[in-house]
């Protein structure tokens, strides 16, 4: 990125403490992509930065750009602060790994002004209430990994190229799903390690990748739906990433601990 | 340029501690070795005292030279109310106001989802212990506004619910001496949220 100061709209992916009273911040912003940048007494300051730099923030962000690995943050206002997400931890947790995941699954330089949209609509639906059941994270990781290019292969089989028939024995028939070859592969095709799936759930993740964003919350998933493209779709995410991520590990213990 | 090894390893360490650069810590290495024995021998033993000498009160969780800690030991204060703070410094600056009397739970942190910390890494379960075990009356939640500070207060809240207990949360708003004017919109909300009936 060429040096001087720029402007974009932006959601606060994460943030961190760094001496005193900075902090070091990653941004998802809708012209440049991802950005680090730096907040100087950020920590401190009440007039600069007051509450606009906490992760879920969405903001207008000035920031000037010196060459370094950091970018300035000059200046923050909010546009939505999502503070119902606050005041639910499982509201938190979901918004956060939904954070992490777009933080994770892109690098900086990359502009996906797709991306940035959904993370906003995203959050905006979970800050309403939506998504309790877990199937808004789903229809947010499938279309993530539709938007950056990383979409697996779910509606024919990723080996031999065939559609997958509901009524077909052998070669035609789900077997299931391989995040190693990227998508479902069919009873024909020969692949190890294979993760269940059924139709339904191949095809409800394949149409959720079509639908208005305002709309995914009309989609009725069937009862599988949940557990297995949850499983399909974090092993998928895990193998493109090779590591597990922080939120979802924070997810487990609070399922743990009885929440 | 090359100090000796003695100077560069506690130049090393002292770089290490919080907002204490390379250039910082060679200027107060250097001080040390230019000051008197006495103060280099109480400094080292202040540092060797801390750890040895200080652990975590098996009550409150403070850090404390004695089990119970001064505050828990004090039967001035009502140990039937704790406030519920993230951090050691949180707590310090309640005492630091002097008007609360109650007793304090220290979490040692915040549920955070981003960086991964759970309810099992927080002194949850021991606050929990506290309030089933001690007839507690009230718990005042003073973590921060910040997103990890009201998720672990509502996750709190949630929590000590069945105890049936008074669960209150510190209030939120516009600072001591601050004007309107100036405050942004989610503070001003808050102060709106949190207002209170005027007595005359």
């Amino acid at each position: 990125m060429k040096r001087g100061l720029y402007k974009a709209h932006a959601v606060v992916l994460n943030s961190i403490d760094y001496g005193e009273s900075d902090r070091i911040l990653a941004f998802f912003t809708k012209e440049h992509g991802k950005i680090k940048g730096i907040a100087k007494g950020a920590r401190r300051s009440r007039k600069r930065f007051v509450g606009n730099l906490d992760p879920l923030c969405h903001i207008k962000l000035n920031y000037y750009c010196g060459g370094g690995e950091l970018a300035r943050v000059e200046d923050a206002s909010l546009i939505e602060g999502f503070h119902n997400l606050r005041t639910d931890i499982e509201r938190l947790s979901n918004a956060c790994y939904i954070l992490e995941l777009v933080s994770e699954m892109t690098r900086e330089g990359q502009v996906f002004p797709r991306v940035y949209g959904m993370l906003a609509g995203f959050l905006r639906m979970m800050d309403s209430g939506a998504g309790a059941d877990g199937c808004l994270l789903r229809f947010f990781e499938i279309r993530l990994l539709n938007a950056i290019g990383f979409m697996p292969c779910i509606d024919r089989c990723v080996v031999c190229n065939k559609p997958i028939d509901g009524a077909a024995n052998g070669a035609g028939r789900l077997n299931g799903f391989s995040s190693e070859k990227g998508g479902i592969v069919c009873g024909g095709c020969p692949a190890g390690g294979l993760l269940p799936i059924s139709p339904g759930t191949a095809r409800l993740l394949s149409t959720a990748t079509k639908f208005d964003e305002d709309k995914l919350t009309r989609l009725v998933p069937g009862a599988a739906f949940t557990d297995e493209s949850e499983r399909i779709l974090y092993d998928f995410i895990k193998f493109q990433i090779g590591k597990e991520l922080k939120t979802k590990k924070f997810m487990h213990k609070l399922k743990n601990a009885g929440f | 340029m090359q100090y000796a090894e003695p100077i560069d390893r506690l130049i090393k360490a002292l770089s290490r501690l919080p907002g204490v650069g390379e250039k910082s810590a060679t200027r107060i290495a250097l001080f040390i070795l230019n000051s008197r024995n006495e103060y280099a021998d109480e400094l080292a033993a202040s540092v060797a005292g801390l750890k040895e000498k200080v652990a975590l009160c098996s009550g409150c969780m403070t850090f404390s030279d004695a089990d119970p800690c001064r505050i828990c030991a004090n039967p001035a204060r009502d140990a039937h109310t704790i406030c519920v703070v993230s951090d050691f410094k949180d707590m310090v600056a309640i005492e630091g106001m002097g008007g609360y009397r109650g007793s304090y739970h220290v979490l040692h942190g915040n549920l955070a989802p981003l960086k991964g910390v759970g309810p099992d890494e927080i002194r949850i379960k021991e606050l929990l212990g506290r309030v089933e075990a001690d007839g507690v009356k009230e718990v005042i939640l003073a973590t921060g506004f910040d997103p990890e500070g009201e998720s672990t207060s509502v996750y709190l809240a949630r929590l000590l619910k069945p105890c049936g207990v008074k669960i209150t949360r510190i209030a939120s708003g516009i600072p001591v001496g601050s004007f309107v004017e100036y405050m942004d919109g989610a503070t001003l909300g808050r102060a709106m949220e949190g207002r209170k009936e005027v007595v005359a």
